[in-house]
């Protein structure tokens, strides 16, 4: 994974034209259950908890009743494990939440990249009628900042991105909150959690049309 | 619900290899790094941090530790997000406790920041034309303060230029 870049208020946010090359692979400790849903992913400087999609009759489980707890309980396990072994002390300095969706084509919404943009209400193209021009594709990354009374804790991106899937059009929308917990407790951690991920349920809800709003809950 | 078996004897990989060294520092291939706000710093940067990272243990004669990749890579990230085209780009220097240390001497500014662990920058200040007051405080989540400072100098610099 690259290397950790911590979020702070007053510096820029662009990509990062320097790049470390070269460097030794870190070790990286992958643990999954017997399903191959639940992941763990522990290295020097990260704990992440993943849920994967292993069948394509598998549901995103809640966040709530799911995600949140197992993320609750495991990590406690490792700080406890790492305090019992007298291998260090876990300092949380950064959280992140991470939602990676993928949007397939929807009837009467979008079929082609030329309509991509349907999906959203984030950009209106210029109407290329006049111009020998046809819509292709649309890019586009965000940052903003997370502020909560007048202090900065983090930042939120959101990445879309065209691709495509068995040779359809496929959009991956990614939301990635990412900040600081505030002090070292686990509750902090968690709280900062439940932060982003809210943010990020509402930004997608906001950024999205509601003629895509109408498809998803017909499914 | 996650559980870990206790260690026995086996040696903490992960701290091993932190030590590890060198690594290399590149200009990512993209346009920005012909057109980026900060593309006159790249090049000294690159060549500063290749040159720490091949330092081995005792660079300094007195048993000094490298310089990890952790610090390499908090300086490499950190000197690109406060950087101004106009300020000259800062001196790294290594420390004999395996950090980093930038340092700008110039224009009437002395400003030095330590990379004192992954999040906290300890940032000392003066400005000796007493236009500004000298700070000294650890920075973790807002380095406003630091951007101004490099701000200045890239005034100054700019205005040693114009004038």
């Amino acid at each position: 994974m690259p290397p950790l870049a911590i979020e702070r208020a007053g510096a820029r946010t662009t990509n990062q034209e320097l790049v470390l090359t070269a460097a030794p692979p870190r070790p990286r400790l992958w643990l999954l259950d017997a399903e191959k849903r639940e992941l763990i992913q522990i290295q020097h400087d990260r704990f992440i908890r993943n849920w994967r999609k292993s069948g394509v009759d598998d549901r995103y489980p809640r966040y709530e009743g799911h995600i949140r707890p197992h993320f609750h309980s495991d990590y406690r396990a490792f700080r406890s494990f790492v305090e019992e072994e007298g291998v260090g002390d876990v300092t949380p300095i950064q959280c992140e939440v991470a939602y990676f969706n993928q949007i397939g084509t929807a009837d009467g919404v979008w079929d082609s990249m030329a309509d991509m943009h349907k999906v959203f209400r984030l950009h209106t193209p210029v109407e290329p009628e006049a111009m020998p021009l046809s819509l292709e594709g649309l890019q586009l990354r965000q940052s903003f900042a997370i502020t909560q009374l007048a202090e900065f804790k983090g930042r939120l991106y959101t990445d879309i991105v065209p691709t495509e899937a068995d040779g359809k059009p496929m959009i991956q929308y990614h939301l990635t909150a990412r900040g600081h917990p505030g002090s070292d407790s686990v509750e902090a951690t968690l709280a900062f959690l439940d932060l982003g991920r809210e943010l990020i349920v509402d930004y997608f809800t906001r950024s999205t049309s509601v003629a895509m709003h109408e498809v998803w809950e017909k499914e | 619900m996650l559980a870990f078996r206790r260690r026995e004897d086996s040696a903490c990989a992960f701290a091993t290899l932190e030590r590890v060294a060198p690594v290399e520092v590149a200009v990512q291939s993209s346009s920005r790094a012909l057109t980026g706000p900060s593309h006159t710093w790249l090049q000294p940067t690159r060549e500063q941090l290749t040159r720490i990272s091949s330092l081995e243990e005792g660079w300094d004669s007195y048993g000094a530790p490298p310089i990890t990749q952790s610090r390499i890579a908090q300086a490499c990230t950190l000197v690109q997000s406060i950087a101004d085209d106009r300020a000259p780009p800062p001196s790294l220097v290594p420390t004999p406790d395996g950090s980093i240390q930038l340092e700008w001497h110039s224009y009437d500014v002395e400003l030095e920041v330590l990379l004192i662990s992954e999040a906290d920058l300890e940032v000392s200040f003066e400005d000796l034309r007493g236009e500004l007051p000298a700070y000294e405080e650890v920075l973790s989540y807002d380095v406003t303060p630091l951007v101004e400072y490099v701000r200045l100098l890239g005034e100054r610099a700019q205005g040693s230029q114009d004038g």
